[in-house]
């Protein structure tokens, strides 16, 4: 009980530095509420849902994301540094990922993740496309009452993602990579999936995103898939749209 | 129009996803009847013993630079047993760290098991857990397991007061089942305790290829250890092995190195077996390895001892 109402305590914590978080910073341009089903070995609930709110400025995007599937909470923050000017056809980007996880029973992890990439967009409106890649570390950072000292993992991060816009209506996202907002347990794990926005209005979306972790755990190419399916109600000002695009599915 | 259609035609495509992909990951009971973890011999107060270990046979294996020294570590075996007699020193048992074999053949399991008969015929009997070699989908290799292995995938035993709980972590993975049904024991059980897997739980920051796959998990079972008076982890898998970590002064991971020897660019490692001597005058475990060296010489190497509390 004492550690159920630590966890709440935790939870209430989050929530308000969140909610600080917005009133400090710029107000924000994106807003995403999602709820998802998912396959895990150790969530006691098969369901959870998910808050991010995303703040833009220039070139920075900027998301704050917070994810709860009990036993387990996590808040990640996500910025990206590029720029989604139509104008331009290809463009580099600096990704940096802030993760911190936490169990009920006062064990948790932190990581990070700093990566590099390029987004390229065909400028045939309004069926573009647009292709995204990154590459770079993830560093990982486990905590617990029942150990002395951290136990720390470094693990390479690839990501590629390709979307494809239909009539500014629709917008249909596949990806593959090694890190995901959503499912922690990811050594030696893959995930690929894809999202489809369908354009409610000029800001609003209905996002599905089915997601599939592969991870070879016998390391012998014999594949295991664990999945999950997101729903989403997305609000992006017309600032932070084309960003929305580029980052669902592996980051929103 | 199209905007409806839209509207109504996703969802029902993706809630049509079948999201029940889990039977490796919640795993099977090892028995239908009982928890094989529960064990129901007679408490008695913690005496010393010794354990001898080995992990990743892999019989049948064929790869550049591969062998084996079987016949040294038979007569290691038979000259220990004949100068140790006292009860404390003498070998009755024998934990096999998985990969019996190489890729779960009849033939290999087959040389397993004489293997096995061999070490009977010195008076230890061998209690094995599975690897991901021994459980290969080309070949049968669950149902070979348990004709010439054992019947259970995963069971807890007890010998001096101590109890032994032999996971079944070929998948890189407990699943939900097995792991519900330890927790459910091992909080029952007041001796001290030994886990026996064949995936390592963490050993150290290069490993993460080779250890438990969920971090989770693998911080359920710690957390488990921790509050349960589990002394030690001993893990295979990889075969270098010799990997020593602490999680506490009273809770430590050791990961043996392979039984088999190799040769070779990719991988060298000589062949290897290790005795356990658990001493409750002096409330400590020792782990000690003997190897073969290429003069075909068996040397001793103390490798670690922690306090058991």
């Amino acid at each position: 009980m004492e550690k159920q109402k630590s966890h709440q305590k935790a939870n209430l914590l989050i929530l308000l530095f969140l909610f600080a978080c917005c009133q400090v910073g710029a107000s924000p341009q994106l807003f995403m509420q999602s709820l998802f089903l998912n396959e895990s070995i150790t969530s006691t609930s098969e369901y959870g849902n998910r808050i991010t709110m995303g703040f833009g400025k220039g070139s920075l995007h900027t998301t704050a994301s917070l994810r709860f599937q009990y036993p387990e909470t996590s808040l990640t923050f996500h910025a990206t540094q590029g720029s989604t000017s139509s104008k331009e056809l290809v463009h580099p980007l600096f990704l940096a990922n802030i993760h911190y996880f936490s169990h009920a029973q006062n064990n948790g992890s932190t990581s990070a993740l700093v990566a590099f990439g390029f987004s390229a967009r065909t400028p045939f409106p309004p069926y573009a496309t647009m292709v995204t890649t990154s590459a770079g570390v993830h560093m990982n950072s486990s905590w617990s009452k029942s150990h002395d000292h951290n136990l720390w993992s470094f693990s390479p991060h690839l990501a590629i993602s390709c979307s494809q816009e239909f009539m500014d209506l629709l917008f249909l996202t596949l990806f593959i990579t090694t890190d995901t907002l959503s499912l922690h347990e990811s050594q030696l794990a893959f995930f690929y999936g894809g999202s489809a926005a369908l354009a409610l209005s000029d800001t609003l979306f209905l996002v599905v995103r089915p997601l599939v972790r592969f991870s070879d755990l016998r390391n012998e190419s014999q594949f295991i898939t664990m999945r999950e399916i997101s729903f989403a109600i997305c609000w992006a000002g017309p600032s932070e749209r084309a960003t929305m695009l580029r980052d669902l599915g592996v980051w929103l | 129009m199209k905007k409806t259609l839209l509207l109504v035609a996703l969802p029902l495509l993706l809630l049509s996803c079948d999201l029940s992909n889990l039977q490796i990951l919640d795993g099977e009971k090892a028995s239908r009847e009982k928890n094989t973890f529960v064990i129901t011999d007679a408490m008695e107060e913690p005496s010393s013993f010794t354990l001898l270990i080995t992990g990743d046979q892999h019989f049948g294996r064929r790869d550049d630079g591969v062998y084996y020294a079987n016949d040294l570590f038979f007569s290691w075996v038979r000259q220990y047993q004949s100068q140790h007699t006292e009860s404390e020193d003498h070998l009755t048992h024998m934990v096999s760290l998985g990969d019996s074999t190489n890729n779960s053949r009849k033939e290999e399991f087959q040389a397993y098991r004489n293997f096995t008969l061999t070490l009977l015929e010195e008076g230890i009997t061998t209690y094995s857990i599975k690897g991901n070699h021994d459980i290969r989908l080309a070949s049968d290799g669950i149902a070979l397991w348990k004709t010439y292995v054992d019947e259970y995938n995963y069971q807890g035993f007890s010998h001096r007061g101590v109890s032994f709980y032999l996971l079944d972590t070929a998948n890189r993975t407990l699943g939900r089942t097995q792991m519900h049904e330890l927790q459910d024991a091992v909080k029952r059980d007041s001796r001290p305790k030994l886990f026996f897997s064949h995936m390592p739980l963490y050993g150290n920051a290069s490993l993460i290829y080779l250890v438990l796959g969920n971090t989770q998990e693998r911080e359920n079972l710690i957390r488990l250890m921790v509050e349960n008076s589990a002394k030690l982890f001993l893990s295979g898998h990889h075969h270098q092995g010799d990997i020593w970590y602490s999680f506490r002064r009273t809770t430590s991971e050791f990961i043996a190195g392979a039984f088999h020897g190799r040769d070779s660019f990719i991988e060298t490692t000589k062949p290897r077996w290790y005795l356990l001597h658990f001493d409750v005058p002096s409330n400590c475990i020792t782990v000690v390895r003997y190897q073969v060296e290429k003069d075909q010489t068996v040397t001793e190497k103390l490798m670690e001892t922690f306090p058991i509390e």
